[in-house]
């Protein structure tokens, strides 16, 4: 009988039984700390101090609380317009492309969905969609933070190194210094931006005004680190599920 | 002059050896039944370091996932009574004193 539970490295375990998920994750009344080890694929920069990246739960459910609001149907809903306008620029811009030669259509919705977010989060677009190609996308990042995924996770020292001098990340490879770039100069010059538009109403100028938030969580430094995660998760996940629409339910894209 | 590199030399042997040493001397406990974790199955080599886990996510790039699941084939319920449920498992753990394992089961008092 194949077991449900072996140890995988020294300090962990790993279950296959999908019945014990309820007991490993957090729910109402039940603290659940995160990993360390797990969490070091972010281990450096800004994405070090995130939501994401928060090993305390108490601390975990706080930073979290105050982005949370920003997600709810509702708010969803409002983001309606801007999501269709930039549907159709990029519908535009591939019958613009017709006689061209063939791109990777994820790259096309890769654009899409990154401006949307970027909008949402910090009140202008990134300008995939505006650009003339279908690359660079924020694709190309995200690629160079998921391969640097696993060295940041077990290589300490550079993991340090990149923390403690982010000038030292220029020579650590092409992802880590693309990915510290985005995360200490892009990033910060868009919050920078949504904080001297605070009458456009976007995430990142509302948290500025957050009173569950304490003021010593809205440094520019931790910001950017939320700004990278929302880009990340807002961009790759929600890219590759139009085309999988598109093929199972088709009738939910029109 | 030359004098002074040398023991400088073996000064700096000796810490290598000293810390080569210190690691070894980790591996051993994590392999030992000391280990709060000892009573689970898996391969030694994967619970002594995180070497293991680094060769094929770092080195090989996110392999590890493949080599997991294999392990849930190749050790199964040894050494373990099956009738014994998960959270009982990991309360063992817990009553062992694996800080990093309560965080995972969580401070609970009682079964359900």
């Amino acid at each position: 009988m194949p077991g449900p539970i072996v140890r995988i490295n020294p300090d962990e375990l790993h279950c296959s039984d999908p019945y014990f998920t309820d007991e490993i994750y957090a729910g109402p009344g039940r603290i659940r700390d995160k990993w360390q080890h797990q969490l070091n694929t972010g281990g450096a920069g800004p994405v070090s101090v995130t939501g994401f990246s928060t090993v305390n739960h108490e601390l975990h459910r706080s930073r979290k609380g105050a982005l949370s609001k920003f997600f709810s149907r509702q708010q969803m809903l409002k983001l309606e317009g801007e999501v269709d306008q930039f549907a159709h620029m990029t519908i535009d811009k591939m019958l613009r492309w017709a006689g061209k030669e063939p791109f990777d259509v994820k790259d096309a919705f890769n654009c899409f969905t990154a401006d949307i977010i970027s909008q949402y989060a910090f009140g202008e677009p990134m300008g995939f969609i505006a650009q003339e190609g279908w690359e660079d996308n924020f694709a190309t990042w995200v690629k160079s933070f998921f391969r640097s995924a696993y060295m940041m996770r077990h290589n300490t020292l550079g993991r340090k190194a990149a923390q403690i001098l982010p000038l030292l990340a220029n020579y650590m490879g092409e992802d880590i210094k693309a990915v510290m770039n985005v995360m200490n100069v892009t990033i910060p010059g868009y919050i920078q931006s949504a904080l001297d538009h605070p009458e456009n109403g976007r995430v990142f100028a509302d948290l500025m005004e957050s009173k569950t938030l304490p003021e010593s969580e809205k440094s520019m430094y931790r910001l950017s680190g939320e700004g990278f995660n929302f880009l990340l998760a807002g961009t790759e996940t929600t890219a590759v599920s139009p085309p999988f629409l598109a093929i199972c339910s088709p009738h939910l894209l029109y | 002059m030359a004098m002074g590199d040398l023991s400088m030399l073996k000064g700096v042997a000796y810490l290598v050896v000293a810390w080569v040493a210190y690691r070894v001397g980790i591996a051993l406990y994590n392999i030992s039944p000391y280990h709060p974790l000892a009573r689970f199955p898996g391969p030694k080599i994967a619970a002594a370091s995180y070497l293991y886990e680094a060769y094929y996510d770092w080195w090989l790039v996110g392999r590890y996932g493949k080599v997991i699941a294999r392990m849930h084939e190749s050790y199964g319920t040894f050494g373990i009574d099956k009738r014994v449920r998960l959270g009982t498992l990991l309360q063992i753990a817990c009553a062992h004193g694996e800080k990093s394992c309560c965080k995972i089961s969580g401070a609970r008092s009682g079964e359900k």
